[in-house]
């Protein structure tokens, strides 16, 4: 599409259109193709509180590989919960014993265990 | 949280074949070998000669005849606490455990206070530590799982120690048990029962007609605030009882239910 344009007063106006083109004609209209059937969704779960997701954790199974580590973790908690407590030398050590036995025996060796 | 099965549970319906169920004791069968030598190794045992590895066959055994695989729990899961509980009980009737060489006074009862660890916290079992209060994960969530362990060894080893202390031993355990008496009466009879009566929080929660999880989570609560009481030397305010568990709160002042940790230090100084 053309126009022409004239001033007025120093500024542009719009004169008469010259010509326009005109819409050219649809030559075939095709059929919508066959609508599907809706499919079934798979189910929900359950829908989270917001941020939820960000706190929840899959527990996870210690190895007989993080023995040590564990065991190095244990001495540190103690000394820190033992630093200035009441607690006796003699009961701190059967504490921290305790525990690393009680850690000691859920760890499965995995390579010995394989199917 | 999976369960073990139970003497109780119905294996009636959609449980393995005799053959199926073979199958599974000798696929798993080097599995329950490994829970067995783990449980003699943290004690210091031999896995055969103090007979966990029969015990732990046994278990795995039962297991296979009572598993229902349509419940969508793995086999491993399924059996794996029955079969550490097995072995333990093994463990603790063997020759190992009870000879007199087995390791000094000390050694004996660090092994009876970790047994009493893996009944208040049967995650252990499983071959996982106890959840942090805040669902903290990797190393941090680790660390606060072992503080509610040597909390709760603290507590085994106290009332332990209140047994057999010389008087001036007694002077300190009874320091740690004061501690306790500045915790809600609620709180301080979730701890004796617990610590002091080996009663599971199930049962606990169930005797208080609650959720179980009422328990659980303020037993964390607890556990953190000892912590934090015995690590620092100026103690924090102990803890606000849980809405769940307000109720039995209100009956229990109703009533008067006195505190068990004071009863006991009367009882111990009359």
């Amino acid at each position: 599409m053309t126009d022409k344009t004239d001033k007025v007063g120093g500024k542009k106006k719009v004169g008469s259109v010259e010509s326009s083109k005109t819409t050219e004609t649809i030559e075939e209209a095709k059929g919508v193709g066959q609508v599907g059937a809706i499919q079934k969704t798979g189910a929900i779960s359950g829908v989270g509180k917001v941020g939820e997701d960000s706190k929840r954790r899959p527990t996870r199974t210690m190895t007989l590989a993080e023995r040590e580590m564990l065991f190095e973790m244990v001495n540190e908690e103690a000394k820190k919960l033992f630093g200035d407590s009441k607690v006796p030398p003699e009961q701190r050590k059967i504490i921290e014993d305790a525990v690393k036995m009680a850690i000691d025996s859920g760890l499965v060796d995995e390579d010995q265990s394989q199917e | 949280m999976t369960e073990s099965p139970t003497e109780e549970e119905d294996y009636s319906a959609e449980t393995l074949s005799v053959e199926e169920a073979n199958e599974l004791v000798l696929k798993h069968r080097g599995w329950a070998e490994s829970i067995a030598r783990s449980v003699a190794r943290a004690w210091n045992l031999d896995w055969q000669m103090d007979g966990l590895d029969g015990a732990a066959m046994e278990a795995l055994i039962f297991c296979s005849r009572r598993y229902t695989p349509d419940r969508g729990v793995p086999f491993r899961g399924y059996a794996r606490r029955r079969i550490h509980e097995a072995s333990t009980e093994a463990a603790r009737k063997s020759k190992g455990w009870s000879k007199d060489d087995s390791g000094t006074r000390n050694e004996r009862l660090a092994r009876e206070a970790s047994v009493e660890l893996l009944n208040l916290f049967p995650e252990l079992r499983g071959g996982q530590l106890p959840g942090a209060l805040d669902e903290a994960s990797g190393e941090q969530g680790a660390r606060a799982g072992i503080r509610q362990l040597l909390i709760g060894a603290t507590l085994v080893t106290t009332r332990q120690g209140l047994d057999a202390a010389s008087p001036d031993e007694l002077m300190d355990y009874k320091k740690s048990i004061k501690l306790v008496t500045t915790l809600e009466i609620v709180h301080q009879i979730i701890l004796w029962r617990m610590y002091w009566e080996s009663e599971s929080m199930r049962s606990i929660a169930s005797s208080w007609e609650m959720d179980e999880l009422n328990v659980i989570r303020e037993h964390k609560v607890l556990l953190e605030f000892l912590f934090k009481a015995l690590s620092h030397t100026k103690a924090p305010t102990p803890p606000r009882i849980r809405p769940g568990l307000k109720a039995i709160a209100l009956k229990l002042k109703r009533s008067k239910t006195p505190s068990p940790f004071q009863e006991f230090l009367k009882r111990e100084q009359s």
